[in-house]
C-alpha cells in the first residue's frame, strides 16, 4: 500500500510539473521581404479586353509570347499599336493587297494566315522593353532614352539586345517611341505599364552600313568615308565603317547627298572640279593627294551626332530622330570631339517645326556654314525585303530619307555638308 | 613581503625570509612520522538502512592525526600503538559513529546510519580552508558526488546549471560554459573553472574546457561554486565567479566503477534524418598500495551526434555587431543566414553590371535604372549540418600517483588528458576538431600548505573556423572575383561567380523579370556545377581548405601554453592567538602560439608573465559570534600595471547553523590573451586585433586613422579613435546573505543580494578606417576596413541582483529544493556591448528521493528549470532568446548484491527544442539508460 501511494504522490507530482510547463517558445521571427505579384488582369489579358488593341492582340498569339505577357510575375512596357496602326503596316507589309478599308476580321485573319509567327514575335519582342517605364521616366537629355527590347540579336547572348528610343520633346511635350507618337500613354497593369502608338513600325534588320554602302544618292559621302578610314583595317576600334556595321554602336548620321557634297567640294576646289561634273571625278578627288585623309575625316566624323556623359568624358554616340529636334536652336556636340576634352568644337545646332506630333521640317547647321542644312523630311521607312510572307511582299527600300532606322544608328538626308570649320 | 619577492629585485631581508620559508617547507616535508605503529585493527562499514557495503568512510582515531578510509568492500585497517581506541566513523550524509576498540581479535562492524539532516557538507574553496558550507563567509554551492549520482544529468557538468544563479550556454553537446551574475556566453573570461587546483581554461582559446577536457564523471568528488567576485583567492578572472571541481583521491576513494550510458537523441527528426544513439562509457580504478602510496586512473568516452545550430534566420552584420531581419535566401539576395556559412561573402555587383555597361554602352541606359541603391549579394552558403562533422567525440583520460611523504604531506602527480571534436561559439562557429588539452601537475599537499605546479598544454588539432573554411571553400570551387597581381585591383573574370551571376541578373531583368525573380534565377546560373552539401567535391574541398592555416585556409593552429607555479602556507597554527592567517603566491606564464593564424605571432612565440600574492586573515569574536576575514592580492601582468584587490568578510552567528554573511569583495582581470593579441580576420572586412599598442603601427593607425564606426554610421560624423591604452577592469562587489537550518533542520535557506560596480569594464569597439587612405566618410562604413578592439568604457557598469533557495527533507528519504535568482545590469552607455546576456529570473525546482522501496533501492529526481527571455548579445549572432522550460528526470533501481545502479533518465524529457545562445545549436531531449558498477 505505501508503494501505491508513492506511485500516486510521484504522479500526482509529475502531473503537477507537467501542467506548470509551457513550450518553449520558437526564435522570433521577422516579417520576410514578400515580392509581392499584382493580380488582376495581366497584360496580354488587358489588351485581348481592349477594342482598339484587337489586331496587336491577334499578333501576339500569333506572335507566340501570349504565355509570357500573361502573369503579372514579369514586369514589361508594351508599346502597342492601335488598330489603325496596325492597318497601315498590314496595308504597307502585303503590298497594298489589305486596303485600309477592309473590315478588322480580314486584317485579323491575315495576321493568322500570312503574317510568319517570326516576324509577329520580332514585332511584339521589339517594343517591349523590359521593367516598367512610364512617360514619367521619359526625361532625359536630348534625344532619348535608349532601352534594351526583347530582341536578343546574337543568339545565345542574352544581353546583346535590340534598343529602342523612348522620348519626350523638350519643346512640344510629347511623347515619342523612336520617331512614333504615342497616342496614349501610361495604362498601368500590374507592374508594368502600356503606352499606344499611332504607327507600328517594324524593328530595324539591317545596320547603318548596309544603307550608306548601297545607296546610289549617297555615293560620295561613302567615298568619303571610306577615305577617312584609310589605315584602318576595318571593324577595328577607331574605324567607321566597322563602327557602321557594329550591333553595339549608335549613330545619327547626317548625310549629305550627292549634289550637296558635289557642292561643297566644287567650292573646296576653286571651282576645279565644276558641281556639275560626274560623281567618279568627287569619288576620285576624295581618294587623292589633294585633299587629306585628316581634312575628309574632320568632314565626316562632324556629320555624327554625340555627346558627353558629362563634362570632360569622352564623346558617346547617340541616336536622334526628327521628333527628339526641339523647337528652339539646340546646339549638340559631333563625334569631332572625340578625341578627347581638349577638343572643344561647339558642334552642330539643329532646330525644328513641327505639324501635329510630327517633325515638318529639321534645320542642321555646321559652325562653318552660312545656312543651316536642311534635313530632306520623309520618313517612310526602310523596310526589309520581305516580312516573310507568301508570296513576298514587294520591298520598301531607300525611299525615305529621314528617321532612317536602322539596328545601330538612324540617318538623315541633308542638302548640304555640315562645315566645322 | 612575499609579492614583493615575486615583483622586484628582491632584498637582503627578503632573502632571509625566503631561506626561513624554504627550510620551514622542507622541514614539514621530511619531518617524516615513522610508522611505528603495531596494533592493526581491521573492519567493515555497512550502511544500515539497506545493508550496502560503504566506501570513503573516514575512519579516525580519536585525538590523533590517525586515520583512513574504507575501501570499495567497506572494508578497512587502521593501525595504533595501544588499546583501548575510540575510532570516529564519519562520512557526509551519515550521522558521526564513535567505537571503541579493546580488542583486535574480532573485526570492527559498524552499522552506519545515513543521515537525512541539511547543510553538514565542508566546503573549501570559499577561504581556501575547510569549513562547513553554513559557515562560509561568502555565497557557495556545492555538489557532492551523490549528488552527481542522483541527477537526471547525463553529463555531471550539466548539474550545475541548476544551481542558483547559474547560467550555461550550450555551443554544442560537450561544450557547455556556465557562469553567474551575467556575462553569459562561450568562453567567458570573467568566470573561473578549477580543476583539481589547475586553472583550466584553454590559455590561447580562452574559454575554459572542463566540459570538454576535464574530470571524468566517475572521478569527480564534488563541485563548488563561488558565484561573484573571487579574485583574491583564485586570481585574475573570477569576476563573476569560479567554479571548482575536485577529483577523488585514490586513498579515499579506491575500487573499480564503471558506468555505460546509452541513449538516444534527435527523436524529433529535426537537425537528423534519423534518431541517434548516445554513448557515454567511462571507468575509473584506484587502488592504495600500501598507507603511503595509491593511484588511480580513470578515462571516460561519450559520442554522439552533435545538436545542430539550426537557426536560419536572416542576419544583419555589422562588423561583429549585428541583428536579425526579415528575409530567407529566396527573399533577400543579400541573405546570411546565423547557422549557413559562406554567405558571409557580400559584395555590392553595381561595379560589374556598370562594367558591362561600359563593354555594352547600349545597356548603359538600362543598367543605369536598376543602381540606383546598392545590389548586394552574398554567396550560397551551407547549412552548418552539411560542414560540421556530425559526431561529437570526446575522449578524457586521467591518472595520479598519490604519495605520502608523511601522516600529513602528500606528493601527487597527475594528468589529465583529453581529445575530441565539438563546436564552440566565439566570433564565429568554431568546429573544434580533435583538439587536444592537456593539464600535468606536480603538487605537495601539507595540512597546513600547499606547492602546486602546473602546465596546461593546448593543441587545436585539426580546428577550424566554419565561416572561413566555409568561405574559402566557396572560393576554391569558384572565386568571387579575380584580383590581380597586386591581390587588391579586381580584375573580373567570366568565370568568376560574380560576374556570371551579374551578367545572369541583367539577362534576366532584360526578360521582364521581377528583381527578386531575376536575382534568384541568375543564383541558379552562377550556382551550376556547385559541389552539393555531402558530395565526395564538397568534402574534397572542404577539407583541403580546412587543413591550410589561417588566412588562407580556416584551420588555426594553436598550441598555447600556459606554466603555473604557486604555493599556499596556513599560518595559523603560528598566528592563531592573534588571528587564523594564510598566504600564498603564484606565478604564471602564458606562451602563445599561433604560428600565425588567431594571434600576431607569425613571428614568434609570445611570452605574457603574471605573478601575484595573497594574505588572509580571519579572527572570530564575541564568543565565536562573530568573524571577521580580511583578504588581499596583488598581481602584476608583464604588460600592465600591477593591481590590488581586498576582500573583508564578516560571519555572524544569529542562531545555532544560521548565519548572516556579509563581504566586500573585489576582482579584476587582466585583459585575456585574445584581448591582447588577437589578429583574426573574421570576414565582411573586419578584422579582430588585441589592444597592444603593436597593433596600431602594424596598421597604421597614425597615418591613417580609424574612426568609431557606430557613430560614423549614424551621424556622418567622423570621431576619431584615439589610442587610448586599455587596462584591466575590476569589479567591486558588497553581497548580504544568510544560510540557516529551520524547521527543526529540515529546511535549509539560503539567501542573498549583491550589488557591483565594474570599473573598466573591458569590451569590444568597432573601428573603421578607409582602405585608400583617403579622408574617411560616411561611405566607408561599409566598404572601409573594419577593426574589433578592446577597450574600457569609463562609466562604472552596476550590476545587482538576489537569489534564494530552499531546501527541504520529506519523511522517507523524499526532499524537495526549489530556488530562483534575478541578475541585472544597468548604466552601461549606449552604443556598448555588454555581452551581458543574463535573464532577468530563472528559476529551478526539483523533487527526488535517493532511496526509497524495497530495501530502498529505488530513487529518482525530476527536476524543473526555468529562465526567462533575454537578449544575447554575442561576436557571431545577437537577437532574443525566449523563455526556456526544461524537465528532467531520472529513476533509478539499485542492484545490491552486484554493487550496481541502472538508471532510466531524461534531460529535456519534452523534447521541446531550445537555445540558451543565437547561434548555437539547438538543444532537444536525450534520453538515457545507465548501467553503473560501485557507484560512490
Amino acid at each position: 500500500m505505501i508503494s501505491i501511494k508513492k506511485i500516486k504522490t510521484l504522479g500526482l507530482l509529475l502531473a503537477a510539473s507537467i501542467t506548470i510547463i509551457s513550450c518553449n517558445k520558437d526564435l522570433e521571427q521577422f516579417p520576410d521581404n514578400v515580392n509581392v505579384i499584382p493580380g488582376g488582369l495581366t497584360l496580354s489579358g488587358t489588351i485581348a479586353s481592349t477594342p482598339n488593341d484587337s489586331l496587336y492582340n491577334r499578333i501576339i498569339i500569333k506572335s507566340g509570347t501570349a504565355a509570357t505577357l500573361n502573369t503579372n510575375a514579369t514586369t514589361f512596357t508594351l508599346f502597342v499599336p492601335t488598330n489603325s496602326a496596325v492597318k497601315v503596316f498590314i496595308n504597307a507589309a502585303s503590298g497594298g493587297l489589305v486596303p485600309l478599308n477592309a473590315p478588322d476580321s480580314v486584317f485579323s485573319k491575315f495576321i493568322t494566315n500570312s503574317l510568319p509567327a517570326s516576324t509577329a514575335a520580332g514585332i511584339v519582342s521589339y517594343y517591349s522593353i523590359p521593367q516598367a517605364f512610364p512617360t514619367s521616366s521619359f526625361i532625359h537629355p536630348f534625344p532619348n532614352l535608349e532601352l534594351p527590347t526583347g530582341i536578343i540579336a546574337v543568339p545565345g547572348n542574352p544581353l546583346a539586345r535590340l534598343r529602342i528610343y523612348p522620348s519626350k520633346n523638350p519643346s512640344t511635350g510629347l511623347f515619342y517611341v523612336n520617331n512614333i507618337p504615342l497616342s496614349a500613354t501610361d495604362q498601368i497593369v500590374g507592374n508594368s505599364v502600356i503606352h499606344h502608338m499611332a504607327a507600328l513600325i517594324p524593328p530595324p534588320q539591317r545596320m547603318v552600313w548596309e544603307r550608306l554602302n548601297t545607296d546610289s544618292a549617297l555615293t560620295i559621302f561613302k567615298a568619303a568615308i571610306i577615305r577617312a578610314d584609310s589605315g584602318f583595317t576595318p571593324i577595328t576600334p577607331g574605324s567607321l565603317i566597322g563602327g557602321f556595321q557594329n550591333f553595339g554602336a549608335n549613330f545619327t548620321v547626317f548625310t549629305p547627298t550627292n549634289a550637296a557634297m558635289k557642292a561643297t567640294l566644287s567650292a573646296l576646289t576653286g571651282g576645279a572640279i565644276p558641281p556639275g561634273a560626274p560623281d567618279a571625278v568627287f569619288i576620285g578627288f576624295l581618294g587623292g593627294a589633294s585633299i587629306s585623309t585628316q581634312t575628309v575625316k574632320g568632314l565626316v566624323v562632324y556629320h555624327l551626332l554625340g555627346s558627353r556623359v558629362a563634362s570632360g568624358s569622352p564623346v558617346s554616340s547617340i541616336r536622334a530622330f526628327t521628333v527628339n529636334v526641339p523647337t528652339s536652336p539646340l546646339q549638340v556636340l559631333t563625334f569631332l570631339n572625340n578625341p578627347g576634352p581638349a577638343v572643344n568644337h561647339p558642334g552642330v545646332t539643329l532646330q525644328a517645326t513641327f505639324t501635329g506630333p510630327s517633325a515638318s521640317a529639321v534645320t542642321v547647321k555646321g559652325l562653318a556654314n552660312a545656312s543651316a542644312s536642311n534635313l530632306i523630311i520623309n520618313p517612310t521607312p526602310d523596310l526589309a525585303p520581305s516580312y516573310g510572307l507568301t508570296p513576298p511582299a514587294a520591298p520598301v527600300k531607300f525611299v525615305g530619307t529621314s528617321d532612317q532606322h536602322y539596328i545601330n544608328g538612324v540617318l538623315h538626308y541633308i542638302d548640304q555638308v555640315l562645315r566645322p570649320l | 613581503m612575499l609579492i614583493l619577492l615575486f615583483i622586484k629585485k628582491p632584498k637582503q631581508s627578503d632573502m632571509r625570509k625566503l631561506t626561513f620559508l624554504v627550510t620551514f617547507l622542507l622541514a614539514n616535508l621530511f619531518s617524516v612520522v615513522a610508522y611505528a605503529q603495531n596494533i592493526t585493527i581491521s573492519g567493515n562499514v555497512k550502511n544500515s538502512s539497506n545493508q550496502e557495503n560503504t566506501s570513503a568512510v573516514s575512519v579516525t582515531i580519536k585525538g590523533s592525526s590517525e586515520g583512513t578510509f574504507t575501501d570499495d568492500k567497506g572494508n578497512f585497517k587502521i593501525s595504533t600503538k595501544s588499546l583501548p581506541v575510540t575510532l570516529l566513523f564519519s562520512s557526509i550524509g551519515y550521522d558521526l559513529q564513535e567505537v571503541t576498540v579493546t580488542s583486535v581479535v574480532d573485526k570492527v562492524n559498524v552499522s552506519f546510519v545515513p543521515s537525512n539532516s541539511l547543510g553538514q557538507e565542508v566546503v573549501v574553496s570559499a577561504s581556501r580552508l575547510p569549513q562547513r558550507i553554513l559557515e562560509s563567509p561568502v555565497s557557495i554551492e556545492r555538489v557532492s558526488s551523490a549528488g552527481i549520482r542522483n541527477s537526471p544529468a547525463a553529463n555531471y557538468y550539466d548539474i550545475v546549471s541548476n544551481l542558483k544563479g547559474v547560467d550555461v550556454v550550450t555551443s554544442s553537446l560537450t561544450f557547455k560554459t556556465p557562469t553567474t551574475r551575467g556575462f553569459t556566453g562561450s568562453g567567458n573570461v570573467r568566470f573561473n573553472q578549477i580543476m583539481d587546483g589547475m586553472d583550466n581554461q584553454a590559455p590561447g582559446l580562452n574559454f575554459s574546457v572542463g566540459s570538454v577536457i576535464g574530470l571524468t564523471q566517475l572521478d569527480v568528488d564534488n563541485i563548488e561554486l563561488l558565484p561573484g567576485a573571487s579574485s583574491v583567492l583564485y586570481g585574475p578572472g573570477g569576476m563573476n565567479g569560479t567554479l571548482l571541481i575536485n577529483s577523488k583521491n585514490p586513498f579515499i576513494h579506491q575500487g573499480l566503477s564503471f558506468e555505460i550510458k546509452t541513449g538516444i537523441m534527435h527523436t524529433a527528426k529535426t537537425q537528423r534524418d534519423l534518431p541517434t544513439p548516445y554513448y557515454n562509457w567511462s571507468i575509473r580504478w584506484a587502488k592504495k598500495i600500501s598507507e603511503k602510496f595509491a593511484f588511480k586512473l580513470s578515462t571516460e568516452l561519450i559520442q554522439a551526434k552533435d545538436w545542430v545550430g539550426v537557426d536560419y534566420r536572416n542576419y544583419n552584420r555589422i562588423g561583429t555587431n549585428g541583428n536579425v531581419k526579415g528575409g530567407t535566401r529566396q527573399t533577400d539576395p543579400n541573405y546570411d543566414g546565423i547557422n549557413v556559412y559562406g554567405d558571409e561573402t557580400t559584395a555590392d555587383i553595381r561595379p560589374i553590371l556598370q562594367g558591362i555597361g561600359v563593354s555594352a554602352p547600349f545597356l548603359a541606359p538600362f543598367i543605369n535604372t536598376l543602381i540606383a541603391n546598392p545590389l548586394r549579394v552574398s554567396r550560397t552558403g551551407y547549412n552548418e549540418r552539411d560542414i560540421i562533422d556530425p559526431t561529437t567525440l570526446n575522449y578524457k583520460v586521467g591518472a595520479s600517483l598519490n604519495y605520502k611523504l608523511s601522516t600529513n604531506t602528500e606528493a601527487i602527480i597527475a594528468g589529465y588528458w583529453g581529445t575530441g571534436n565539438t563546436v564552440y561559439t566565439g566570433s564565429d562557429r568554431y568546429s573544434l576538431k580533435s583538439l587536444k588539452v592537456g593539464q600535468y601537475k606536480f603538487e605537495l599537499n601539507n595540512k597546513n600548505w600547499l606547492l602546486r605546479a602546473y602546465t596546461t598544454q593546448e593543441n587545436a588539432g585539426e580546428s577550424f573556423n566554419a565561416t572561413i573554411t566555409t568561405r574559402l571553400t566557396n572560393e576554391e570551387w569558384k572565386k568571387s572575383i579575380t584580383y590581380a597581381a597586386d591581390g587588391v585591383t579586381p580584375n573580373p573574370q567570366t568565370t568568376d561567380w560574380y560576374v556570371q551571376y551579374s551578367q545572369a541578373y541583367l539577362a534576366n531583368r532584360l526578360a521582364g523579370q521581377s528583381d527578386i525573380d531575376a536575382q534568384n534565377g541568375a543564383r541558379a546560373v552562377a550556382d551550376i556545377g556547385r559541389p552539393a552539401p555531402g558530395s565526395v567535391e564538397f568534402k574534397r574541398l572542404f577539407d583541403k581548405v580546412r587543413r591550410i592555416p589561417i588566412p588562407r585556409g580556416g584551420l588555426f593552429v594553436d598550441k598555447t601554453d600556459l606554466y603555473q607555479v604557486e604555493g599556499q602556507y596556513n599560518l595559523s597554527s603560528y598566528t592563531s592567538s592573534f588571528a587564523d592567517v594564510l598566504v600564498g603566491a603564484n606565478y604564471k606564464k602564458y606562451v602563445l602560439n599561433s604560428e600565425g593564424t588567431l594571434f600576431a605571432d607569425s613571428t614568434g612565440k609570445i611570452d605574457i608573465n603574471e605573478v601575484g600574492a595573497y594574505i588572509q586573515a580571519g579572527r572570530s569574536f564575541i564568543d565565536s559570534k562573530l568573524r571577521i576575514t580580511l583578504a588581499g592580492r596583488y598581481d602584476k601582468n608583464s604588460v600592465f600595471e600591477g593591481k590590488f584587490t581586498p576582500r573583508a568578510t564578516a560571519l555572524i552567528k544569529v542562531a545555532e547553523n544560521n548565519n548572516i554573511r556579509l563581504s566586500y569583495q573585489t576582482a579584476y582581470r587582466f585583459p585575456s590573451t585574445q584581448q591582447q593579441f588577437i589578429n583574426l580576420n573574421v570576414g565582411s572586412n573586419t578584422r579582430l586585433i588585441g589592444g597592444d599598442p603593436s597593433f596600431r603601427t602594424f596598421f597604421k593607425f597614425d597615418s591613417n586613422p580609424v574612426y568609431y564606426l557606430d557613430e560614423l554610421r549614424k551621424t556622418s560624423t567622423p570621431n576619431k579613435y584615439n589610442n587610448v591604452n586599455y587596462k584591466p577592469e575590476s569589479v567591486s562587489t558588497f553581497e548580504a546573505g544568510f544560510k540557516g537550518l529551520q524547521l527543526n533542520d529540515k529546511l535549509l535557506i539560503d539567501l542573498y543580494g549583491y550589488f557591483g560596480q565594474y570599473k573598466d569594464f573591458l569590451t569590444r569597439t568597432l573601428l573603421v578606417q578607409s582602405q585608400t587612405g583617403a579622408a574617411i566618410t560616411q561611405a566607408d562604413t561599409s566598404k572601409g576596413f573594419i577593426f574589433s578592439v578592446p577597450v574600457n568604457i569609463a562609466d562604472k557598469v552596476k550590476t545587482f541582483g538576489y537569489g534564494i533557495s530552499l531546501d527541504y527533507r520529506l519523511p522517507l528519504g523524499f526532499g524537495i529544493a526549489a530556488n530562483a535568482s534575478s541578475d541585472e545590469l544597468k548604466d552601461l552607455p549606449a552604443g556598448f556591448v555588454s555581452f551581458f546576456n543574463s535573464p532577468k529570473y530563472r528559476f529551478n525546482g526539483s523533487i527526488s528521493n535517493s532511496g526509497f522501496g524495497n530495501a530502498k533501492r529505488y530513487g529518482f529526481n525530476i527536476t524543473y528549470k526555468w529562465q526567462d527571455k533575454y537578449f544575447y548579445q554575442g561576436d557571431f549572432a545577437s537577437g532574443n532568446v525566449p523563455e526556456i522550460h526544461t524537465v528532467d528526470m531520472q529513476i533509478s533501481a539499485k542492484l545490491p548484491k552486484s554493487k550496481s545502479i541502472i538508471k532510466l533518465g531524461a534531460n529535456n524529457l519534452f523534447n521541446d527544442y531550445y537555445v540558451n545562445a543565437i547561434g548555437n545549436a539547438q538543444v532537444g531531449g536525450l534520453y538515457y539508460i545507465s548501467f553503473g558498477y560501485n557507484l560512490y
